[in-house]
């Protein structure tokens, strides 16, 4: 045995020999998290400067590509013709009445779904047909039943969206840890103290996931119901736009899209990380 | 007010045409007595444990004082072998959680009884710590605390410390001798282990396995509190080769 490894054994009586402070490998320098942050932003604007060079030099034809500054110019536009405001509003009022109830009707049904078998006995053939095939489908038939109205269009989101708030809160209930429900029960828990100390805590995780899911699912549902239901809103913009071919016009709608969902998952995700604090041991 | 249990060719199978897991038991465990048993794995302790919990259907006749057991009972709390604690309540709402589900206390009366429930387990520095936090003898001790808060006459016990390490398991069996001596409570404490029987128990009842019977019985004539050192003790070794001799032909 060599003298330095010598020297790693012999540690004080009764002290544990101190763990090295580099005991994890070092992070590689790209694997930092500012590192990283940096080339997602480097990422983005250098995409977007290609765009606006390869516009601006002709490389591309902006009147079917526009350009970060066509799209500026054409958002000023909707914003100065006060065409921009009502269109948000509209699709805003249509997503949030649609995933609301969608939550809501996935939420409520999954934990009857989940946690009693006769309902699932019932309500399961219709969960998987639905949620199996193209939705999309039953847009004429919605179209005859609601004619062109607003009760279409959140007939349309709500179908769109509902389905991964279902199934996930299905799967949750049914994988809630059987233990806390016989501690529960050994407490003399009643049926409905069962399902609100134990299910719907651990249900928190399937929920958000859910939900996650659910808000891109909706937007779906908004822009495709916006296009053949109402023309209207921010799906509405955007066939109007396109069929006009003004593609600033469009791209402002689909940017639009785009930074709400964003918005949208991280506003929940930083929910979800306060309410489940106590996972972190 | 401890409570009288009594079990009369106590049977459970799970399934019909299968083996018995507990055969003709017949036991009486008096207010305020410590009982223990013992017994090789598939004895079916656990199961007499349940049924005694009102967890599980059985044949013959359970009875807490007096009153047949069918369902579980208030006056009846179960300490699991794994703490099962709600990993979303912190120690202090651990231990109130039987006192919720029961609702048999007012609110202030609830915190108060969290309060001394925290010195007597010695956890008030972990009350707000989640279960994530806690070490494994803590969390069992959040364990035995959430089952005394409900006050319950009859404390079942299926295997506390089966899953500790030596140290924190002879630690815990010292302190639940003085958790428990306060309470006016009849426990029957599950385990597979000889010495923890020998040393927690006023008696020991052996099961034999395939079906569970009871094979033998034990009485510790030993005084209350038990030193750690009385189980380096001649009598113990001789309480402890007695009942390994019998688990051998259980």
């Amino acid at each position: 045995m060599s003298a330095a490894q010598e020297e790693t054994f012999v540690a004080p009586a009764g002290r544990e020999p101190a763990a090295p402070a580099a005991a994890a490998p070092p992070r590689k320098w790209w694997r930092r998290k500012g590192v990283t942050s940096a080339i997602s932003t480097a990422s983005v604007i250098v995409v977007l400067a290609a765009w606006q060079l390869c516009a601006s030099q002709g490389v591309v034809d902006e009147k079917l590509t526009s350009s970060p500054w066509g799209v500026v110019q054409a958002a000023r536009f909707l914003i100065g013709n006060g065409q921009l405001g009502p269109d948000v509003a509209s699709s805003a009022k249509l997503f949030g009445v649609g995933l609301g109830l969608a939550i809501a009707i996935g939420a409520i049904g999954g934990v009857l779904i989940g946690w009693w078998r006769l309902v699932a006995a019932v309500f399961e053939p219709w969960i998987a047909i639905l949620y199996s095939m193209p939705l999309i489908a039953l847009l004429p038939l919605i179209l005859v039943w609601f004619g062109i109205s607003f009760s279409a269009e959140v007939v349309m989101v709500v179908l769109i969206s509902v389905f991964p708030v279902l199934v996930s809160v299905i799967t949750g209930t049914r994988n809630v840890d059987q233990e806390l429900v016989r501690l529960a029960r050994s407490f003399c828990g009643s049926e409905l103290a069962v399902i609100r100390t134990v299910l719907f805590p651990s249900l928190i995780p399937y929920f958000v996931s859910g939900v996650r899911l659910a808000i891109g699912s909706a937007l779906v549902g908004v822009v495709v119901s916006e296009y053949f239901l109402g023309n209207s809103g921010i799906g509405g913009l955007i066939v109007t736009a396109g069929e006009n071919l003004q593609s600033g016009e469009v791209f402002v709608g689909i940017t639009i899209l785009a930074l709400s969902a964003i918005v949208m998952t991280s506003l929940l995700r930083r929910a979800e990380r306060h309410i489940s604090q106590w996972r972190n041991g | 007010m401890s409570a009288n249990v009594s079990l009369t060719s106590v049977g459970k199978t799970f399934a019909p045409g299968t083996r018995p897991v507990l055969d003709n038991i017949n036991l009486e465990i008096h207010p305020g007595e410590t009982v223990t048993v013992i017994g090789p794995s598939g004895s079916g302790k656990s199961t007499l444990l349940n049924c005694i919990a009102g967890m599980e259907p059985y044949s013959g006749a359970i009875a807490i004082d007096g009153e047949p057991v069918r369902k579980p009972r208030r006056s009846v709390a179960m300490v699991f072998q794994a703490p099962h604690l709600l990993p979303w309540r912190t120690t202090v709402g651990n231990i109130s959680y039987g006192m919720q589900l029961q609702g048999s206390l007012a609110k202030d009366a609830q915190r108060e009884r969290v309060e001394d429930l925290l010195d007597l387990v010695k956890l008030r520095p972990a009350r707000g710590r989640y279960p994530a936090q806690l070490s494994g003898g803590m969390q069992q001790r959040v364990n035995i605390a959430r089952a005394l808060a409900v006050r319950p006459s009859v404390l079942l016990m299926d295997e506390p410390f089966g899953a500790l390490d030596a140290i924190s398991k002879e630690h815990l069996q010292a302190e639940l001798q003085g958790i428990v001596s306060g309470q006016q409570l009849t426990v029957l404490f599950i385990t597979h282990d000889i010495s923890e029987a020998v040393f927690l128990g006023d008696r020991v009842v052996v099961l034999s396995s395939d079906p569970g019977r009871i094979a033998a019985e034990l009485r510790i004539e030993q005084p209350r509190p038990r030193p750690l050192e009385w189980k380096r003790s001649a009598e113990f070794q001789e309480f402890y080769s007695f009942l390994w001799k019998e688990l051998q032909q259980a």
